[in-house]
C-alpha cells in the first residue's frame, strides 16, 4: 500500500471530486444543462475539476497493484 | 431482383465462423504459430504492474476492439458505397480473412513470442537494426498524426454535441468504479458488472438530459483539456482504467454488433434496395474517378485491414495477453468483429435504406436536417457520418417496425462511435510512449541515467501528446478554409497508414518463415501471396494518389502530404529491399543446416 501521507491525499482528493460531481449534478438538474455557452458557470468547472481529480485521486489512494491482478 | 438483406447478412456469418475454425484455428493457430496454454506470455514474465498486466480476455478483447475501431470501419465503407455494396463487401470479406484478421494475429502473437515489444522492433530480428528503427520512426510519426487527428475530432465532437462530453465526463469515473468494485471488494465479478453497467444506463440518460456547455472557443478548451486527459490516461495503470473501461465498452460494442445482426435478419426476406454495382471508377477522393483496385485500400482501412491494428496488437494487447491460446479470439476474431461492423451495421444498412420507399418518412422523423440532402442527391449525398447513423436507425426501426426504436438506435449508433474515438485516442498515446521508449533502447545500455531521463513514462507520453497538440491546436488556412494544422498532411494518413500493414504483414510472413520455420508450399503461400498482394496494391495506390489526387490539393497540402507520401515511399523500397535481404539469410541459413 502506499505511504499513509498519499493515502491520505488521494483520498482527500478523490472525496473533494465526488463532491463537486454532486455540485454540477445539482446544478444540471436545477438548470437542465451544465455550464453554459455564454460564461464559465461553477457547474462546468467543477464537473471538469472533479472528472480529473476521480481519475488520479484513487491511483493515488490505491496506487499499488491490487492483489487480484498480481500474477499468482 | 434485389437480393434478400438476410442472404446476405447469413453468408457474410458463415464465411466469418468458416475462416475462424478453418483458417484461423486450424491453420495459424495450431499449424503455423502453434500457441500454447503451457507457454508463458510477457504479461506474467514482464510483470510491471502498469503496462505488462495479465487480462481475462473477454476484457482484453474488448480493449483490442474498442483500440483499433476508431472511425474507421464505419467511414471507410460508407464512402466506398459509390461502388455499389458488392464490391466493398467483398473488399472487407476477402481483406478480413486473408489479410487484416492474419495480419493482426501473428502482428500480436510476434510480439507476445518476442517479449511484448512492438512489431517494428520485431523486425530487427528478421531485417536487421536499421529495419528496427526506420520502422519505428515512421509508425512513431504516424501515431503522433493519429493522436492529433483524434483530439482534434474528440473536441470537435465535445463541442457540437455537448452530451457526448457530459457522457464522458461519467463514463471515465465509472470506469474507476468499476476497477474499485473488482479488485479492491468481496463481490463477485457479476455483482460488479450489474452494479456499473446499471450506472452506466443512468449516466448516459442523464447525459442525453444534461449536455455539458463551454463558453467561447469550446474547441481549443476541449482540446486542451483532451490533451491532459489522454496524458493522465496513458501513465496510469492498465488495469486501473483502461482495462475496466474497455470491460464496459465490450459490453456496448457487442450489443451495437449484436443489434445489426437482427436487424439485418429482422428484414431478412427484404430485398437490399441499392445496387450492386454502379461503376468501377466513381469519383471519391475531390471529384477524381477513383478506380477499385488499386485504390480500395486508401478508402476502407479498419473494416478490412489497418496498419495502425499491429502496432495495437504489438503495443498494449501483446502485454496483457494472459494465455496463448486467448490471442486467437483477439487478433483473429477482433479483426473479424471489425469487418461483421463494415458489412452488417454499414453495408447493409446504407444499401437497404438506399432508395427503400419509407427511408425519407423516417428520416422526416429522425433527422429532418438530413432530408433535404436525400432529395436532392440521394443517400450518397448525406454526410457519411450520418448515412451510416441513420441507415442503421432505420434498418433496426423497420425490424422492430417501430419508427421510435428507429430513432432510438440511431443516438446509440452515434453513441457506440463517440465511445471508440475516445478510447482510441488514449491508447495511440499509450502506443506512441511505448514506440518512443523502443526508439530510445540503444540508449538504455550505453548511458542508462539518460535513459531513465529521457524515455521514463512521464517524459514520453508527454513528449507524443505535446507533438500532438503542435499538429491539431493551430489553424491554418487551405484552400480558404481555416482548419486544424494537422490536415497539411492528413490527406497522406490512409496511403501511409496501410503501407505500414503491408509492411506488418510482410515483417509476420518473414517471422513465420525464418523463425517459426513454418515451411512448407501451401502454408507460406497462404501468407505470403496475401502479404505481396497487399504490398503490390497499396504502393500502386499510393503512386496512383500521388499522381492523380494530390494535384487536386491546394498548395500547402500537395507540399505537406506529397512530400509524406512520397518519404513513405522512399521508405517502403528501403523496407522491402531489408525484407529481401532477411529472406537471403533465412535461406541460406536453411540450406546450411541442411548440408551440415
Amino acid at each position: 500500500m502506499p505511504g499513509g501521507a498519499s493515502r491520505t491525499a488521494g483520498l482527500a482528493l478523490t472525496a473533494l471530486g465526488v463532491l463537486l460531481f454532486l455540485y454540477a449534478i445539482a446544478e444540471a438538474v436545477a438548470q437542465g444543462h451544465i455550464g453554459s455557452k455564454e460564461a464559465w458557470t461553477p457547474g462546468a468547472e467543477a464537473i471538469i475539476l472533479g472528472w480529473f481529480l476521480l481519475l488520479i485521486g484513487p491511483a493515488i489512494a490505491f496506487g499499488e497493484t491490487p492483489a487480484a491482478v498480481k500474477p499468482k | 431482383m434485389a437480393v434478400p438483406a438476410g442472404l446476405v447478412a447469413l453468408t457474410v456469418l458463415a464465411v466469418y465462423a468458416l475462416a475462424y475454425v478453418f483458417y484461423g484455428r486450424r491453420i495459424l493457430e495450431q499449424k503455423v504459430v502453434r500457441a500454447s496454454a503451457e507457454r508463458k506470455t510477457p504479461a506474467y514474465t514482464k510483470f510491471d504492474g502498469v503496462d505488462y498486466v495479465p487480462a481475462n480476455k473477454y476484457i482484453l478483447y474488448g480493449h483490442h476492439f474498442a483500440s483499433i475501431a476508431g472511425a474507421g470501419p464505419i467511414v471507410g465503407p460508407a464512402i466506398a458505397m459509390a461502388y455499389g455494396w458488392g464490391l466493398p463487401l467483398l473488399w472487407v470479406i476477402f481483406g478480413n480473412v486473408f489479410i487484416g484478421a492474419v495480419h493482426d494475429y501473428l502482428a500480436l502473437m510476434a510480439s507476445v513470442r518476442h517479449g511484448g515489444v512492438s512489431i517494428m522492433t520485431v523486425s530487427e530480428n528478421v531485417m536487421g537494426r536499421r529495419a528496427k528503427y526506420i520502422f519505428l520512426f515512421y509508425v512513431y510519426a504516424a501515431l503522433i498524426l493519429v493522436l492529433a487527428a483524434f483530439m482534434s475530432v474528440n473536441a470537435k465532437l465535445f463541442a457540437v454535441q455537448p452530451s457526448a462530453a457530459s457522457k464522458a465526463m461519467i463514463y471515465m469515473p465509472l470506469a474507476v468504479f468499476l476497477g474499485f468494485l473488482l479488485y479492491r471488494t468481496r463481490l463477485s465479478p457479476a455483482a460488479s458488472t450489474v452494479i456499473a453497467l446499471a450506472a452506466l444506463a443512468g449516466g448516459i440518460a442523464f447525459a442525453v438530459k444534461y449536455p455539458l456547455l463551454i463558453p467561447g472557443d469550446a474547441y481549443h478548451t476541449w482540446m486542451l483539456l483532451l490533451a491532459l486527459y489522454s496524458f493522465l490516461a496513458s501513465i496510469l495503470p492498465v488495469w486501473y482504467l483502461l482495462q475496466p473501461r474497455d470491460y464496459l465498452n465490450a459490453y456496448l460494442l457487442w450489443g451495437f454488433v449484436a443489434f445489426a445482426i437482427i436487424g439485418a435478419l429482422g428484414i431478412a426476406a427484404d430485398g437490399l434496395t441499392g445496387p450492386v454495382y454502379t461503376s468501377f471508377a466513381p469519383p471519391i477522393f475531390n471529384g477524381v474517378a477513383t478506380p477499385f483496385w488499386p485504390a480500395i485500400p486508401l478508402i476502407i482501412a479498419c473494416g478490412s485491414l489497418s496498419g495502425f491494428h499491429s502496432v495495437v496488437a504489438s503495443g498494449t494487447t501483446s502485454k496483457q495477453l494472459a494465455n496463448e491460446l486467448d490471442a486467437l479470439m483477439i487478433g483473429y476474431g477482433g479483426m473479424l468483429t471489425e469487418g461483421a461492423v463494415s458489412s452488417l451495421a454499414v453495408i447493409i444498412p446504407i444499401a437497404y435504406a438506399w432508395s427503400h420507399p419509407q427511408f425519407p418518412e423516417f428520416l422526416q422523423h429522425a433527422a429532418p436536417s438530413l432530408l433535404d440532402d436525400y432529395e436532392k442527391g440521394g443517400i450518397l449525398a448525406i454526410d457519411k457520418v450520418q448515412r451510416f447513423t441513420a441507415s442503421y436507425g432505420f434498418m433496426l426501426g423497420q425490424a422492430f417496425n417501430s419508427t421510435a426504436v428507429g430513432a432510438f438506435m440511431m443516438k446509440f449508433a452515434g453513441i457506440a462511435l463517440a465511445t471508440f474515438i475516445l478510447t482510441t485516442l488514449d491508447s495511440a498515446t499509450r502506443l506512441a510512449r511505448f514506440a518512443w521508449q523502443e526508439m530510445l533502447d540503444w540508449l538504455a545500455d550505453s548511458s542508462p541515467g539518460a535513459y531513465q531521463l529521457l524515455a521514463n513514462r512521464f517524459v514520453a507520453s508527454g513528449v507524443a501528446v505535446l507533438l500532438g497538440l503542435v499538429l491539431a491546436y493551430p489553424n491554418v488556412t487551405i484552400g480558404q478554409k481555416s482548419l486544424p494544422a494537422y490536415n497539411i498532411i492528413w490527406p497522406a494518413f490512409a496511403g501511409t497508414n496501410q503501407l505500414l500493414a503491408a509492411l506488418a504483414l510482410l515483417t509476420s510472413a518473414l517471422w513465420v518463415y525464418a523463425v517459426l520455420k513454418a515451411r512448407d508450399m501451401k502454408t507460406n503461400a497462404l501468407i505470403q501471396l496475401p502479404a505481396w498482394f497487399l504490398w503490390v496494391t497499396v504502393t500502386a495506390g499510393l503512386i496512383w494518389w500521388t499522381v492523380f489526387v494530390l494535384p487536386t490539393y491546394p498548395l500547402i497540402q500537395k507540399i505537406g502530404a506529397g512530400g509524406i507520401v512520397i518519404i513513405s515511399l522512399f521508405i517502403d523500397f528501403l523496407l522491402i529491399y531489408l525484407y529481401a535481404t532477411g529472406l537471403a539469410r533465412a535461406k541460406q541459413a536453411q540450406v546450411a543446416a541442411t548440408t551440415r
